[in-house]
């Protein structure tokens, strides 16, 4: 078969696993959200146990169920983190409340910034393992679990339903040999454009200038790198809602739901803009790459942009690319994924403390893109499999809109890899992109707004 | 049907019902002899209360608070005589439970000492008497044997007293000579038969003593009252002078039992250190039973396979015990213990082991009164399991289940079922709920919902034979479900503080706790018999005439003026206004006059209903003095909460001066029952009388005085009243905000009582702006108590609080009174209900909004009229008998549309199944029928008389949406063929597959963005609404069963899943998201 893009990189799009099957599909909405977290205590529960052996030492902790545990006897049990935080939304306590949710807009987040629960005395942590579900204290914080984390944990039962952590296990990581290779990809995030010119307008302005200066082949001090593949990611249209939207159902069962917009004129715009950065000779591919609320589902893992809506794109169809989110590829051997970011965000809410690096460099931890999928973020009902379970840890990992513009190189645990977890934030309000140079993997932020 | 008969060939028709019954058998009566012991091992730590201190009673006095009060017969011997005495239940200060027997205590009752009676007559008359009630013995077949002779010389004592009729003064001091006759309950009750006969009391022929009395009052009441106990209060017995049973000599299973002479008892008054409340334990309880498919389980044939038990002591938070008794293997739950049971006979056995054990004080759960103890016990019987039944503290008794028919005013009339357990108190959560609280919904989830923000996951009766069927981790899902339903209703007692609201209330009316449960006028007896006794006043028999007696005039209402008023409006308020009139004008029983008798005014009042009273220089009435005691009390609470620092205690006294509001405010009521044991209609009338009268003079004193100008010119314009009901006028002074209206309406309240005679008082509260007022009764307003801010929206008499509506209409109503009142956009609230309208006729509304459901009470041919619930209940039980609604369930239903003379019953359809088959609702029905007459009103107002119209016909109502039905008429002739997705033309055949025709390819783009837009909703409500589920049920690994359809999201959540793959469906016809590759 002949290969789609002609990159001067060997290039594999390895991202199989984001996309739905027709066995993921079939009767997928009668289902329930528990057969995912099923699906993903099987995935990672032997990655655990070979951690534990490790670790631990082999023979040396009774692994078995709680449901056999008893008082004050050190056991280890793998289950799943449930975060059980007051301030979380939730569609009940709004409804009962109504009066004052569905008329205060939820849209209230700080400039760049990401409204956090409030701490509350009654918030705790509670691990769910084969139906039963125990309170976790001792060595265990907020702040280095999420809901939905599969974990083992090392401890006694105590009175009343408390578990006593003595020690976590988190799964066993694997990563490949890193490769080097020589060029340089581009990431932008969130160009969330709105369909209004006037208020798109910086944002059309900076991708116009960053697209002539990867074009320019004028020699100087500031010229640009050879470019590879430029990666959009989404969201490319502006969306109100986010990830955990409780708001919307509560609107509509007060009866003060707006009518939403229609994002056809927006489509337009980024149609034209993607198709002029593809048009350009020295540039070889864009991937584009969906966020919440772009036209396609909003359900995580997220299926590529649809096609009908950028028709101009299928002109130079060979050097625009389609995919889903999170989105993972290999260029000569280099693992690189990217996501657009919801899910971070999210995790961000429910501690004080994390940046978004810290939560990168928590995912890696944990081996879960994205833990609390499908508790606070929309996730498809998948059964059997997880596909957000990280099997094979990236070489780097991109996290776009985000607060502030961050990266981290994370140990692996087990090898002497490091992950490089980068924080891109949205392009709409920085008119940030992040060039990354696959030889050492440096990076360099560059700003492409005019009213500098 | 084991009995094997001979001739089998004759139970042909036999044999196919016992094969459905063998399936049935093994079904759910597995058998787990293999797996479990045949008695269950059981950790028992904590079950005990503790040790009894070994000198109580001998050199330490005892002190208990009095829970529960019970009278008992004992029968007389050779040197004892026939007794009634009282058992008084209690926990003490060390948490042990008690049982104290009084004797030496007999009921009485009095009849007036007929002419000539003197104290020679009363040997002669003791003799009649007790001859009389011993020969009625023998003829009643009670006493086979002749009876001792100590025992019939002494069946009733006879005393001469001297007191007077309760009703009617008659002069200063009309004391006259009343017999009092004591004895048994036993003798009593024959003593009162034979009277009414005539008895030969002075040796001169039989005379008739007329009237009786209090010979028809509860003896425990007339213990009470006269021994002084109140219930709940705290009693004492000294050391040496009661006498401790033995564990051999004791009748009750409480830790202590201990005989006192009624003399030897101390009765302390429920302050300071007796205000306390000892360490009650009260065990919450749920049963988990097995019903057959379609069927309500049936003691007779369907087992008990659960009971989850709670044990807490009042006051902390957190149980200390929790296990679930359960049939057969069950997985542990952590926290809980899990008592596994080879058979259901062990289950209750061990069960009713477990209540004799931990020995609780209260009972609790919900519904327990109605649904779980009748079906324990009626199970116990059914497996021949007496002890079983043994769950009180009476040793020798076993509890029975008797219906009890209770009508009350607030509660209408329903059929209750009565349990006694001797000694502990059944306090139902369902009850308590019930008579305080007006829901739109009575399911315990939707109780918790209301008021603890929480539900559990309801599971459906069917799903439970699944569950125990299983293994043992779905009976372990099941034991979880079972300790939430009763963790649930302990929560919810302690959230509503209703023991010790209750507690309070015993210790303020005097009567025990469980009976205060439904009968208020008893408290009020048992108060007034207190106050009778010290006064020698008795109580006369008064025989309860059907009903219909004469009627009275209500409360007055002054007729609103209305209108939107964009202005504050004061109301002023008399503060509790029947107890201050009845105190102010001396309205009473012992002050109520035949005929008037001395100068007006001076000697006697007139009401103005026409009735006479005599003033209080004659004669202090009863009513008044308890009215001022009530008063005064509940000042005193009210102080001492403010000062208490402990926050347990202080709940204890804020129960205690709501409980004595209450009480005040019943007394006018029980004056006026007909039916009651003392109706007085004279004083009921006379207070309403008063009543209208004030309320008229307030109107008329408030725009005399307040004119123009008036007030050194604060009054901007002439005070006008433009309503005034029961107890409250809403003034308007023509000022501007808020303050100014407070400022003037509390110089007029002060001003204004100086009318009224003392303590009736006007109190300014609360100023309404602005204030909505639909017509009597029926007004909203914004509720202000400072000047700075609203403290809320009142409503009264609107659509937001009525139950029989479709929860569409509370909240438009909500919402367009809210934009009304608080922002005061009358625009924007009419925009909003026409948006809403014009919503509902698109189709656009959650069906979860458009329900309506009433509880299914009867079958069918059992109402007089054709109702729509019961119809629809009916049709389901057609289509499968296993999910349809039973007796006692709430039917949830909605309108579908139909022909136009199909009526209304039969329009009505499951929810579920509209959705399944998406049937077209009846939205024209929902807007004339249920939307607009409510609506009509608030707007009414605002927009005049055209108001229904504008809203019922306007522009908004033009654009209808109708929806095409998978089931019934001609669903089945139609054939779907593809259309266009942008413009609905028909595809050809051979572009079927593709999304749109050719014309519109080139709006593709565009198409498809708005396809998304619902998409988008939809996938977002469907993640929201299942996570909800699974947070709301606890658990993230194991399937929501949840079937609560009063739950908001219910509804919602099973329409998403149709909604979402049908939409899935149409946006697959887009085709693959990624470009084609260039190879094809």
């Amino acid at each position: 078969m002949e290969t789609a893009w002609s990159n001067i990189l060997d290039y594999k799009n390895i991202s199989d696993r984001y996309v739905l099957t027709e066995e993921d599909k079939k009767g997928a909405f009668a289902r329930q959200y528990f057969e995912v977290y099923e699906a993903r205590v099987n995935a990672l529960k032997p990655r655990i146990i070979e951690i534990a052996e490790r670790d631990i030492g082999k023979g040396k902790f009774k692994h078995i169920s709680l449901s056999d545990a008893k008082q004050d006897e050190e056991i280890f049990v793998i289950g799943v983190i449930v975060k059980r935080i007051a301030a979380r939304p939730s569609i009940l306590k709004s409804l009962l409340n109504e009066d004052k949710v569905a008329y205060d807009d939820y849209e209230g987040d700080e400039e760049d910034d990401v409204k956090r629960y409030a701490g509350s005395s009654e918030d705790r942590i509670e691990l769910e393992s084969e139906k039963q579900t125990v309170r976790l204290d001792g060595a265990i914080t907020m702040d280095e679990c999420a809901t939905g984390c599969c974990v083992g944990v090392l401890g006694k039962l105590g009175k009343e339903g408390v578990f006593h952590v003595n020690r976590l296990i988190w799964p066993s990581s694997k990563i490949s040999k890193k490769s080097s290779a020589e060029g340089t990809i581009v990431f932008v995030s969130g160009l969330e454009l709105t369909g209004d010119m006037e208020e798109d307008q910086l944002t059309i302005s900076g991708l116009e200038f960053m697209s002539e200066w990867m074009n320019s082949e004028a020699l100087g001090e500031n010229q640009c790198p050879p470019i590879d593949r430029v990666v959009v990611i989404g969201p490319i249209v502006e969306t109100k809602s986010n990830g955990c939207d409780v708001q919307s159902v509560v609107r509509t069962l007060t009866l003060s739901r707006t009518e939403k917009q229609s994002s056809a004129k927006a489509l337009i715009t980024v149609d034209k803009l993607i198709s002029s950065i593809a048009e350009k000779p020295l540039v070889n591919t864009v991937d584009v790459t969906p966020g919440v609320g772009d036209p396609c589902s909003s359900m995580w893992p997220l299926p590529p942009i649809h096609r009908v809506c950028l028709q101009r794109c299928a002109m130079s169809q060979k050097k625009v690319n389609l995919v889903t989110n999170p989105y993972e590829f290999e260029v000569n051997g280099l693992r690189v994924m990217t996501m657009s970011g919801e899910n971070v965000t999210e995790l961000l809410r429910t501690s004080h403390k994390w940046t978004g690096a810290d939560v990168l460099a928590n995912l890696v931890k944990w081996q879960h893109v994205a833990p609390n999928c499908p508790d606070t973020l929309d996730a498809f009902p998948m059964a059997e499999r997880d596909p957000l379970v990280m099997e094979t840890t990236p070489h780097i990992i991109v996290c776009g809109n985000q607060p502030q513009a961050e990266f981290r190189r994370v140990p692996i645990d087990g090898s002497d890899s490091t992950c490089l977890v980068v924080c891109l934030p949205k392009f709409s309000k920085t008119r940030v992109a992040c060039f990354l140079n696959l030889k050492d993997l440096s990076m360099k932020w560059q700003n492409f707004d005019h009213q500098y | 049907m084991s009995t094997k008969r001979p001739g089998g060939a004759s139970f042909q028709p036999e044999v196919k019902r016992k094969r459905e019954s063998d399936e049935f058998e093994q079904c759910y009566v597995p058998k787990f002899e293999k797996e479990l012991p045949a008695t269950p091992k059981i950790d028992k730590t904590g079950w005990a209360r503790p040790a009894v201190d070994k000198d109580l009673g001998i050199t330490k006095s005892i002190a208990c608070q009095v829970l529960e009060v019970e009278t008992y017969h004992e029968d007389g011997s050779a040197t004892t005589y026939d007794r009634t005495n009282v058992k008084l239940y209690g926990v003490t200060k060390a948490g042990n439970s008690i049982c104290v027997i009084v004797t030496d205590y007999f009921p009485h009752f009095y009849f007036q000492a007929p002419q000539g009676f003197g104290v020679e007559h009363i040997q002669t008359a003791q003799t009649a008497i007790c001859n009389m009630v011993a020969s009625a013995k023998r003829r009643g077949g009670s006493g086979q044997n002749q009876l001792p002779g100590k025992v019939v010389d002494n069946l009733v004592h006879i005393e001469l007293v001297r007191g007077e009729n309760l009703y009617y003064f008659r002069g200063a001091d009309t004391k006259v000579p009343f017999v009092k006759v004591t004895g048994s309950t036993e003798a009593l009750h024959k003593a009162r038969m034979e009277l009414r006969n005539g008895i030969n009391l002075m040796g001169k022929g039989p005379v008739n003593v007329g009237n009786l009395y209090e010979s028809n009052i509860n003896d425990i009441v007339k213990f009470m009252a006269k021994t002084n106990i109140v219930g709940c209060g705290w009693i004492e017995l000294p050391a040496g002078k009661c006498q401790i049973l033995s564990n051999s000599e004791k009748s009750s299973r409480c830790q202590i039992e201990v005989s006192v002479n009624v003399k030897n008892l101390i009765v302390h008054e429920s302050e300071g250190e007796w205000a306390d409340i000892a360490p009650i334990r009260t065990l919450s309880l749920d049963i988990e039973c097995i019903g057959r498919r379609g069927v309500f389980p049936e003691a007779i044939k369907d087992p008990i396979i659960q009971i989850a038990n709670l044990v807490k002591i009042e006051g902390e938070t957190e149980p200390f015990v929790r296990n679930c008794f359960v049939l057969g293997t069950c997985a542990p739950v952590v926290g809980s213990n899990i008592i596994q049971c080879v058979n259901e006979k062990v289950l209750l056995e061990k069960w009713a082991e477990f209540v004799r054990e931990v020995d609780p004080d209260i009972i609790t759960g919900y519904n327990i009164l109605n649904f779980d103890l009748p079906y324990i016990l009626d199970r116990a019987k059914v497996l021949s399991l007496p002890q079983v039944s043994h769950l009180g503290r009476q040793k020798d008794k076993g509890s029975v289940v008797r219906d009890a028919a209770i009508s009350s005013k607030q509660m209408g009339s329903r059929v209750n079922k009565s349990i006694d357990i001797h000694g502990r108190i059944i306090f139902d959560v369902l009850q308590v709920v019930l008579r305080d609280y007006k829901l739109r919904s009575y399911t315990l989830n939707s109780v918790s919902y209301q008021f603890l923000s929480e539900q559990k996951e309801d599971v459906e009766h069917n799903i439970i034979p699944d569950l125990q069927r299983g293994d043992e981790q779905t009976r372990r899902r099941l034991a979880q479900y079972c300790l939430k339903d009763a963790y649930l209703p302990l929560r919810l007692l302690d959230k509503l503080m209703s023991i010790i609201n209750y507690i309070e209330m015993a210790r303020v009316t005097g009567f025990i706790m469980p009976m205060n449960l439904y009968k208020s006028w008893l408290q009020i007896l048992s108060m007034m018999l207190r106050r009778c006794k010290q006064n020698n006043f008795f109580l006369p028999v008064i025989e309860v005439n059907s009903g219909d007696g004469e009627g009275y005039e209500g409360a007055t209402v002054i007729d609103p003026i209305r209108g939107f008023y964009n202005e504050p409006i004061a109301t002023l308020d008399f503060a509790s206004l029947y107890p201050s009139i009845m105190i102010a004008h001396n309205l009473c029983y012992t002050t109520l006059l035949k005929s008037p008798q001395g100068v007006e005014n001076e000697d006697y009042i007139r009401t103005p209903s026409g009735q006479y009273f005599a003033t209080k220089s004659k004669r202090h009435g009863l009513l008044p003095e308890i009215l001022e005691d009530l008063l005064v009390a509940r000042k005193r609470a009210k102080n001492f909460m403010k000062n208490e620092k402990d926050e347990f205690k202080r709940m204890v006294y804020n129960g205690r001066q709501l409980a004595l509001k209450i009480s005040a405010n019943s007394v006018y009521g029980f004056t006026g029952a007909v039916v009651g044991k003392l109706p007085c209609l004279e004083i009921s009338q006379s207070v309403t009388a008063f009543g209208r009268k004030m309320i008229d003079m307030t109107k008329s004193e408030v725009e005399r005085i307040y004119k123009k100008g008036a007030l050194e010119g604060k009054c901007p314009a002439d005070a006008k009243v433009i309503y005034g009901d029961t107890d409250s006028v809403m003034v308007k002074f023509g000022v501007e905000n808020v303050a100014q209206a407070m400022e003037i309406g509390l110089e007029a309240a002060k001003e204004v009582s100086k009318i009224f005679t003392p303590p009736i008082k006007l109190e300014f509260e609360k100023v309404y702006f602005p204030y909505l007022l639909i017509n009597k009764k029926r007004y909203a307003g914004l509720y202000f108590t400072k000047p700075e801010v609203h403290d809320k929206m009142d409503c009264k008499g609107l659509e937001t609080v009525r139950r029989d509506n479709c929860p569409l209409v509370a909240k438009v109503l909500g919402v367009c009174l809210e934009k009304l009142l608080i922002e005061r956009d009358q625009q924007s609230a009419l925009d909003f209900a026409k948006r809403t309208i014009s919503d509902l006729l698109c189709n656009k509304i959650d069906i979860s909004l458009l329900i309506i459901s009433k509880e299914l009470t009867k079958s069918g041919d059992k109402y007089q009229a054709k109702q729509a619930h019961v119809e629809l209940a009916a049709r389901m039980k057609k289509r499968d008998a296993g999910s349809a609604p039973r007796l006692g369930d709430r039917v949830p239903y909605v309108f579908v549309a139909a022909a136009k003379n199909v009526p209304a019953y039969e329009r009505a359809e499951d929810p579920t199944f509209v959705l399944q088959n998406n049937i077209p609702l009846d939205t024209k029905h929902y807007l004339t029928n249920q939307l607009a007459k409510p609506l009509a009103r608030i707007f009414e107002p605002i927009l005049g008389d055209r108001a229904e119209k504008i809203l019922v016909e306007g522009e908004h109502t033009r654009v209808r949406t109708v929806v095409q039905s998978k089931v019934g008429g001609l669903a089945a002739f139609t054939k779907k063929s593809a259309t266009c997705l942008g413009c609905k033309s028909v595809l050809p055949k051979m572009e079927s597959e593709n999304a749109v025709c050719k014309h519109c390819e080139p709006k593709l783009p565009e198409i498809y963005a708005s396809r998304l837009v619902t998409m988008h909703e939809l996938e977002n409500h469907f993640g929201r609404l299942w996570t909800e589920c699974q947070n709301c049920a606890k658990t993230m690994q194991d399937k929501v069963n949840c079937s609560a359809r009063d739950c908001p999201i219910y509804y919602m959540r099973e329409k998403v899943r149709n909604e979402l793959s049908e939409t899935n469906t149409i946006m697959q016809r887009f085709g693959d998201p990624c470009f084609a590759p260039p190879t094809k």
